[in-house]
This record gives C-alpha cells, sequence and structure tokens, in this order.
C-alpha cells in the first residue's frame, strides 16, 4: 500500500500525472482522510481504474495489488485469497451495500467488470473491522461515484481481441446543478477457443478449447441529487447478467458434456447524506439479488441427460446507518449499525434436492479517531446479532506514528468474527447447523516512505507486515460416497508481508519513465491434526502461493505509451501435506506489452491501445489441469467526447 | 536518496528470494510385476484431475505411488473409481475423465484409452473379448471388448448403474443414486431380464461361496427428496431372486460402504460410516454365518478417530486393508490388519484411497 501523509499530497501527485501522459504513471495510491490515518487501506483510483477499463476486478487485482486471485481462466470463476485466507474471508460491499453471496460467503470476482466503478478501496486484515465484520483476510469497498460535473460527458470503448473476444463499454453523462447522472452500459463476449498443449492424455498435443464461450452485458446507472449544500441523495443500479460454459478440464474424454453457469444479478443502493459542521449523517438502503443457475448434461448413447439443473437465488436487504460526529478538532466519533435481512433458495430440479433458509443479522460499530501531530489511531468495538447468538464483542485498534512529513509506521491488532455462509449450515446433505463462527485475530505493522512533493524523481514504497490465526476455519469434507459436510476442523496461521513500490522520473511535463509494482511473501499453514496421521499440520494452505509478485516498466514520450508488465505467480501447493512432486502447480512468469497512441480528433480524445499478452507464449496452469491462453493480442480504440 | 537506497534493497530481497524457487522431480521406480501386488486407486479430488495409481508390493512391504504417470508421463485423469485386470491388461476406470486407461498389468505401460464412456463407475469381464461397465450419469451399461479396447454397445438399464457381479450367465447391477433397484443381466443377450426393489440406494455387491448375492444399501441421506430408509444388508438368493434375509441398521446415521469378501467368499466385511465424521460404532464390521438364516455381523475394527474411506480384503491371507483420506486434500494412510482384525502396519498412497486390487496370477501362467 502507498500511503501518503495528507489528502493534498495525493492530489498534487494525480494531478502531475494526468498533466504529464494522463495515468501511466502511479498506480496505486491511499486516501487518508486526515482522521482515518490508522486505518490500513490501499485505494486503486478512477486512474488506474481507466488504463484497464475492459478488465474485471479480478485482473485489476491480481496484477496491481499483492493479493492472490485463484482463476479458471478467461472470463471464468475468480475468487480471492486475501493474506491467505479462505475467498469466504473477503467481504465486499458495493456503494455500501454488501454483495458477497450469502449462500457461500464468497463472490466471484470475474462478475465485476471495472468499467462499473470509479473507486476500489481495499482494507488489509483487521483495518477492515470498521467496515464490518466477517473479513479475517481482509475487506473491499466499491463505489461508483465520480459524479459528473459537466452537461454532457461520453466515452465508448470497443476492443477486439484474440479468440473472437468483443468487448464495447459505454458510459454517458449528465450533470447540472441539482442532479448527476451517469449510465454505464458493457458488453463482453468471447469464444475462448484458444489453442493449448494437452499433456493431460495421450499422445500428447496441441489441440483448442472447446465448450469455453462467455457472454456479459450489464447496465448501471448512478445518480446524485443534490437537495442543498449539505443534503444529497444517492441512487445507484447495477443489473448484470453472464452466460458462460464451463470447460472439461484436460484429461476429460468422454463422450461430450454440457456444463453451464448462468448468473443473473440485481443490485441497488440508496443513501441519504446530511454533513452538518460537525456532524455527518448518511443512510444507505440497499438490495442485492443473485441468482444462478447451473446445468450438467451428458450426451450418451440415448441422447443428451440432464444430471444437474439446479437454481440458486438469494436476496439481501441490507440497511446501514452512519454518524460521524466531530468531538474536536482531533476528535472524531463515529456509529454505524446495520440491520440485514438474507433469504436463500436453491433446488436442484432433476432430483429436488435443495433447501431454503433465510436470516437476519444486526451489527453495531463505535470508533473513536483522533489526530495528533505524530501519533494518530483509532480504537473501534462492534458487536453483532444473528441467529439467536451474540457475537462476542470485537475490537481493533490502529495507531500511525508520523515520523515526517515522508515517513509513517502504522500499527493494527484485532479480532474479528465470520459467520458460516447459509450453505455452511443448511446445505443438504452435509450442512452443519451447529458450526460456530470462524474467529480471527490478526495484527500488522506497515512501514511507508514517499518522496517530497513536486520534486523530479517521484517514489512511494510501502511494506506491511502482518499475522493472523484464524480457529474454527470451516472446511467441507467429503464422506463415503460423496457426501460432503462442513465442520470446523482447521486453525490456521497466516504471516506475510505485502509491499507496493513506485519509482518515476520526469523529465518535463511530455516525458517521463516509470517503475512500479507490488511483491505478497504469505505463509498460511495448518495448525492442527485431525489425527495422528495427518501430516498437514505447519505445511502450507493449498492454492496459496508463497510468493506472488508483479512490476511494470513504462515510458511516456509525447503522445506514445509504451508498457512492458511481468507477473510472477509462485508455485502453489494443491495437497494440504505439500506433496511436491505430481501435485504441485509450478511457479510461471507472464509477460505482457501495451503500446498506446493518444490523438485528438476533432478535439475528441482518442486513445488506441495495442497489447500483446504472455508474449513468450507460456503454457501454464493456474488452476489444477485447467488450460490457460497461450499468447494473444488485443485493439483498444477508446474514444472520449 | 537515502529512500532509494531503502527500496533498491527490498527490490533486491525479491528478486532474490524469487530466484531461490526449486523444482521437485519425481524419483519413484518403477516395481517389478513378478509378486502379488496390491493396487490402490487413488480417486483424487473431484474436477482436480489429480487421480492416481499406487502399488503396494507385499514382499518387499514397499509403496510405489504414481505408476501411472511415472511410467506413461501423463496423469491418469479425474477421480479413479476402480479398476480391474482382464488378460494381463489392467482397466484403470476413471470416473470423471469419462474414460478407461488400459496399461500392461506388469510393465503399467500404457496400451489404449476407451474413450466416450460418460461417467464410468466398475468394469467386468463377461467373456473372451466382452466386459461391461456401469455409469453413474448413464441410465446404461456400457459393452466395451476388452481386446480392442472400443466400445461395442450398450444395454439399456433405465437407471444409472454402480456396482456389477457375474454369476454363471448373468451379471447383476444395482443402480445406486436416488434409487432402489437391482437388476438380472442376461449376459448372452445383454438384456436385462429381472429387477428387484431392494434397501434404498444399494451400493456395493459381493457373492459368496454358497451362491448368495449380499447387497449393501445405505439407505440415503436426512432430508433427502427421496427419501430415507434405515441402511440394510440384503442375502438374495440367486435362484429365485428373492431377497432371504435383511438385516437393518440400527440407526439413520448409519450409512454403511464399501461391501466385500474374504478370498473363499465365507465372510464378508464393510464399513459401517456416517457422513464425514465418525460414529459411535464406526469401523470395519465382518458378517460370518453367510448360509444361515442368522448370518452374524460383528465389529472387527474400531474407527477410532479416523475416517474409514475404502475396504479390501487380500484373497490369499485375507489381510484387511482400509483407507483413511485423512482430510481428503492429502496422501491417504493404508492399515494393513490380519484376518482377526490386528494391525500389521500402514503406508501413505496418494490423495483419497478409495478401492483396491489384488493382483493374482492369471489361470494358467
Amino acid at each position: 500500500m502507498m500511503v501518503l501523509l495528507s489528502v493534498q499530497s495525493i492530489y498534487s501527485m494525480e494531478e502531475q500525472i494526468d498533466t504529464l501522459k494522463q495515468l501511466n504513471s502511479v498506480v496505486i495510491t491511499a486516501k487518508k482522510p486526515q482522521l482515518t490515518t490508522a486505518i490500513t487501506r490501499t485505494v486503486i483510483d478512477s486512474a488506474t481504474i481507466s488504463q484497464s477499463a475492459t478488465s474485471s476486478l479480478a485482473e485489476v487485482i491480481a496484477t496491481k495489488t499483492p493479493l492472490y486471485i485463484k482463476t479458471y481462466g478467461l472470463g471464468s470463476i475468480a475468487t480471492i485469497s486475501f493474506r491467505g485466507t479462505a475467498a469466504s474471508h473477503t467481504k465486499v460491499k458495493w456503494n455500501g451495500v454488501k454483495i458477497n453471496n450469502p449462500m457461500i460467503g464468497q463472490i466471484d470476482f470475474s462478475q465485476l467488470p471495472i468499467w462499473m466503478m470509479d473507486r476500489v478501496e481495499i482494507y488489509h486484515g483487521g483495518s477492515s473491522l470498521v467496515e464490518g465484520s466477517g473479513s479475517l483476510g481482509g475487506g473491499i469497498n466499491l463505489y461508483s461515484d465520480n459524479w459528473v460535473k459537466k452537461p454532457l460527458e461520453i466515452s465508448l470503448i470497443q476492443r477486439v481481441a484474440s479468440f473472437k473476444t468483443l468487448n464495447s463499454a459505454l458510459g454517458i453523462g449528465s450533470a447540472s446543478k441539482k442532479h448527476s447522472l451517469q449510465i454505464r452500459y458493457y458488453y463482453l463476449t468471447a469464444d475462448n477457443n484458444f489453442k493449448f498443449y494437452n499433456n493431460a492424455v495421450l499422445p500428447h498435443r496441441y489441440q483448442k478449447q472447446k465448450n469455453a464461450e462467455i457472454t456479459k452485458r450489464g447496465v448501471s446507472t448512478d445518480f446524485r441529487y443534490i437537495i442543498d449544500n449539505r443534503t444529497k441523495i444517492n441512487f445507484h443500479t447495477w443489473y448484470h447478467k453472464s452466460d458462460r460454459n464451463l470447460p472439461t478440464i484436460m484429461s476429460y474424454e468422454g463422450k461430450g458434456r454440457n456444463e453451464k453457469q448462468n448468473d443473473y444479478d440485481f443490485k441497488y443502493s440508496l443513501s441519504a447524506e446530511k454533513i452538518g459542521s460537525r456532524l455527518k449523517q448518511k443512510f444507505t438502503n440497499g438490495l442485492n439479488y443473485i441468482s444462478i443457475d447451473y446445468l450438467l448434461a451428458n450426451h450418451t448413447d440415448l441422447g443428451l441427460i440432464t444430471n444437474i439443473d439446479s437454481r440458486s437465488s438469494s436476496y439481501s436487504y441490507i440497511n446501514t446507518y452512519q454518524l460521524n460526529y466531530h468531538l474536536s478538532q482531533n476528535l472524531e466519533l463515529k456509529i454505524d449499525a446495520n440491520i440485514d435481512y438474507h433469504n436463500v433458495k436453491t433446488l436442484n430440479r432433476i432430483t429436488n434436492e435443495g433447501y431454503r433458509a433465510n436470516r437476519g443479522e444486526f451489527g453495531v460499530g463505535a470508533t473513536l479517531f483522533w489526530n495528533r501531530d505524530i501519533f494518530d489511531g483509532y480504537i473501534h468495538l462492534r458487536e453483532e446479532y444473528a441467529q439467536s447468538n451474540l457475537s462476542p464483542l470485537m475490537p481493533s485498534i490502529g495507531v500511525v506514528v508520523n515520523l515526517d512529513n515522508t515517513k509513517n509506521i502504522n500499527f493494527n491488532i484485532t479480532k474479528n468474527y465470520n459467520r458460516p455462509s447459509l450453505n455452511d449450515l443448511y446445505w443438504l446433505p452435509g450442512g452443519n447447523s451447529d458450526l460456530k463462527p470462524e474467529e480471527g485475530i490478526s495484527s500488522d505493522i506497515s512501514f511507508n516512505i514517499k518522496s517530497k512533493e513536486r520534486s523530479i524523481i517521484l517514489y512511494n514504497i510501502s511494506s506491511n507486515i502482518f499475522i493472523s490465526k484464524i480457529k474454527n476455519w470451516i472446511l467441507w469434507r467429503p464422506s463415503e460416497f460423496r457426501y460432503w459436510r462442513a465442520e470446523n476442523i482447521r486453525e490456521v496461521l497466516s504471516k506475510g508481508i505485502e509491499i507496493n513500490y513506485m519509482l518515476k522520473y520526469a523529465s518535463d511535463s511530455e516525458r517521463s519513465i516509470y517503475i512500479h509494482g507490488n511483491y505478497g511473501y504469505t505463509s498460511s499453514t495448518n495448525q492442527k491434526a485431525l489425527n495422528d496421521k495427518d501430516k498437514s499440520v505447519g505445511k502450507q494452505l493449498i492454492y496459496t502461493p508463497k510468493h506472488k509478485a508483479s512490476i511494470s516498466m513504462g515510458v511516456n514520450m509525447y503522445s506514445y505509451t509504451a508498457k512492458w508488465s511481468t507477473n510472477y505467480m509462485g508455485q502453489r501447493f494443491t495437497t494440504s501435506e505439500n506433496e511436491s512432486t505430481r501435485h504441485k502447480l509450478m511457479a510461471y512468469t507472464i509477460h505482457s506489452l501495451e503500446i498506446q497512441k493518444d490523438q485528438s480528433v476533432l478535439n475528441k480524445k482518442l486513445n488506441i491501445i495495442f497489447s500483446i499478452d504472455n508474449i513468450l507464449n507460456k503454457d501454464y496452469q493456474s488452476i489444477l489441469w485447467r488450460a490457460m491462453p497461450r499468447r494473444n493480442y488485443s485493439l483498444t480504440l477508446k474514444l472520449t467526447i | 536518496m537515502k529512500n532509494i537506497k531503502y527500496i533498491i534493497a527490498i527490490a533486491s530481497i525479491i528478486i532474490s528470494t524469487l530466484s531461490c524457487e526449486k523444482s521437485d522431480t519425481p524419483d519413484i521406480p518403477i516395481p517389478s510385476s513378478e509378486v502379488h501386488n496390491v493396487y490402490i486407486c487413488n480417486e483424487g479430488n473431484f474436477m482436480y484431475g489429480n487421480a492416481s495409481l499406487s502399488l503396494y508390493n507385499k514382499e518387499e512391504k514397499k509403496v510405489y505411488n504414481q505408476i501411472f504417470y511415472n511410467t506413461n508421463n501423463v496423469p491418469l485423469g479425474d477421480v479413479l473409481q476402480s479398476m480391474n485386470i482382464i488378460d494381463n491388461r489392467a482397466f484403470l476406470v476413471v470416473n470423471n475423465s469419462g474414460k478407461i486407461q488400459v496399461i500392461d498389468s506388469d510393465s503399467h505401460k500404457y496400451v489404449a484409452t476407451i474413450t466416450d464412456l460418460n461417467s464410468p463407475r466398475y468394469i467386468i469381464d463377461i467373456d473372451y473379448n466382452k466386459a461391461y461397465v456401469t455409469d453413474l450419469y448413464a441410465p446404461i451399461i456400457h459393452i466395451v471388448d476388452h481386446k480392442t479396447y472400443k466400445k461395442t454397445g450398450e444395454i439399456k438399464v433405465g437407471r444409472g448403474t454402480e456396482a456389477i457381479v457375474k454369476h454363471g450367465d448373468y451379471a447383476y447391477v444395482c443402480s445406486w443414486s436416488f434409487s432402489n433397484m437391482l437388476y438380472k443381466i442376461d449376459t448372452k443377450k445383454d438384456i436385462v431380464v429381472d429387477s428387484l426393489v431392494v434397501t434404498k440406494q444399494p451400493n456395493s455387491l459381493v457373492i459368496d461361496k454358497y451362491n448368495n448375492l449380499w447387497v449393501l444399501s445405505d439407505g440415503g441421506y436426512s432430508g433427502s427428496p427421496y427419501g430415507q430408509e434405515r441402511a440394510a444388508l440384503s442375502k438374495i438368493n440367486l435362484s429365485t431372486f428373492k431377497i432371504e434375509h435383511l438385516h437393518s441398521f440400527e440407526s439413520d446415521s448409519q450409512s454403511p460402504t464399501k461391501l466385500t469378501s474374504d478370498g473363499e467368499g465365507e465372510n464378508l466385511f464393510f464399513i459401517n460410516g456416517s457422513w464425514g465424521e465418525s460414529i459411535q460404532n464406526g469401523g470395519v464390521y465382518k458378517v460370518s454365518n453367510l448360509n444361515s438364516s442368522k448370518p452374524t455381523l460383528s465389529m472387527l475394527i474400531p474407527e477410532d478417530n479416523r475416517l474409514f474411506y475404502g475396504l479390501g480384503v487380500d484373497p490369499d491371507n485375507s489381510d484387511i486393508y482400509i483407507s483413511d483420506a485423512i482430510d481428503f486434500q492429502q496422501k491417504g494412510v493404508v492399515f494393513r490388519y490380519s484376518s482377526s482384525g490386528v494391525l500389521k502396519d500402514h503406508f501413505y498412497v496418494d490423495i483419497i484411497p478409495g478401492y483396491f486390487h489384488f493382483k493374482r496370477e492369471a489361470p494358467g501362467k
């Protein structure tokens, strides 16, 4: 995380970058509003988002942060592991509305096109508690609140890429003194029929990926009505639909199968905020509706036979109230409360297996922020109630020591709880209503350093050392005859380091070079044996790379930009005792090149971007025996009016 | 400028750390085949494609893992459900890869792949070139030629098929998932000639030395839309094709599996377990006095903080092999017991060991 020490300094840096060549330099900056400096937070800003406009949030997080995204490939399911924790240990909010699927507790990051967002805030470790419970690894907040200020703004993106990939994105904005409205639309279709080397069958051979087509589309609106200087109403909506065929794993040589997943999501966030001289209040009401249809059908000698046809849907009604009161210039009290209700149902229409369940959740949090010259901090307490159970008190304490204007040290310690998902509790068969919440204690310390403002050489580096322990970690274990059951059986110790860095030299406003990147080291190990033959104690959790790094180097020359990016993924184990011969996923390094030309056409801004991914044509696996694309190309045109 | 030095130092540490990555290469010898071996089918995780074949050499008391991959430089596939040896060819049934990998049972070298199946489960030898393959997701039995390794036809059964045994000119196959049916197949005509309703979800079959057919049913699970019955062990008279004796288990939580017999077919064995957790009185049970009107069931090996998953009985000496998949994400362990239930030793195999095949010398060899 790159922590800058005042809001002003961030903007000054962003202004410089905008002047230099629109966006290409700083990837990540962190906002630190004055009284929340002790919260460890990374912000992916609109500049970075604009650079990756046709990507999903999964791709942006994978390349721009040290966090690990487990992905099945282009457009396929992508889940997060934050500091070595499970996917359900990262809670995501969109404009203040929780959007994790209450059935599984997690979220598919491939279903979140970055085009629909203006800002992504990543709360590392315990700092996430101030935003709500359950984020044992960390939390992520998404915002679409870059309010349009002109009467008319239009931006249009068209991208063509290998494997019959076509992206379109359109944004139209309009604003007056009283309102601001932005409507965004995106469309993605890809055949994903890439060629790969199949060494999981005999004879080994090149073949084309089959049954991997995807189509995604969505539209969102962001509307703000300004009642007066102090009172505003915001209304956001987002409709998203995706149809994905799911390819088989590389060793499949059966008669053929159709496997597909169709997702349909709708969410809204309606909020009213009133800002006084000392008091700020905000009420948010929202809905998160998720529908997932999954189909598995086999081609048999008797024709196509459907084996699974499941329909799952969930409604999450979210209500939050937040109050910020400035007790003094250096002291602020924040109170937040939420009342949420989740209603889920799932049914396999072939076997009639399924369940219905609902859960109400109530939570109250109080945070006291203070600010002294060199010594800022906060104390947070949270209490929640769900399913007739009052959670234990969840505390979080954060302190930042500002050594001078360019250096600080940040410390945090937190206790957090994560409730079991509704599938964990009620899935038939195997759901376990006796499950306890997962319990996490985490602590981190970060060191942040940056250059002085307005120097020719700009740099910024932050390193974050963390340690956490999670008890009652929920794991599904298959039993005889493929019934699975959820149990509180693991105890996990995670420790590691996250580093972000940036170095930039700008000789004048039209020429600059830069290097930026990140590195993550995560040691996430099981601490509890199931019996005396269990060899997983002290071993790295599966699909958790110890090392992950990325680096980008770029040159801006007048209207041209060139960027070389390298992403390194360390080896990953797929067995809990870290067997390292046949079941290990090898480390891989993928390089990509991007060349951009900025042009003015009839006074409109036109960006032409050509990129090559996997430039060295490498065969690699992100998931065991799942094919990934070799070298591929894309051409993007972006027009801003 | 001090800060720049700090940045460079950190970058150097990162680069040096990354360059320390090591790659391991497998170093597992290929075993000799001239001994009686025990093959262990490691299912691997569903959708991981990490199934593997292990071999335990009884004379050397040594285990060899990944013998298919190490011999043929290719992974076996996704979920190795079972195997059978027919005429010096080992047929490895790779359930979720829709195929059967065929290897030489002496050298373990790849011979062929029987493709275009759906969800194959078990294979049995029918005659000099015909074999039957059951299928979980297709309501048929596949007919394959075990000499040419081609599929030659199918028998319409009407439901997914699971365990299969042969007796004389007939094969008996049960339908497990959401079913309670046992079918009788005429192996000359390749048609279903009779069927019988048994306790819900029959999962394994054995024919004993007295020519009784035993069917073990897990009864389904609590809350299933198909309903649940108490698990049961049924004894079927093959000449009348009727249930002659039914042993019903004591509680709904019991979900017995993996019915097998000793070499003589004089005693039966099965795992009495539950869903992913140990139950009271869980473990390996022995069924004896098979031809009496009241066969006796007795606990032979208690589960004791383990989760028994696979079970095999050595036809030569009735040693009992039991696997525990531990957390189902690591190398499972196989415990070897004497026929009287005394622990001899244990060894580690691979992920989710679920099926044992005891290699015997081919007739006339």
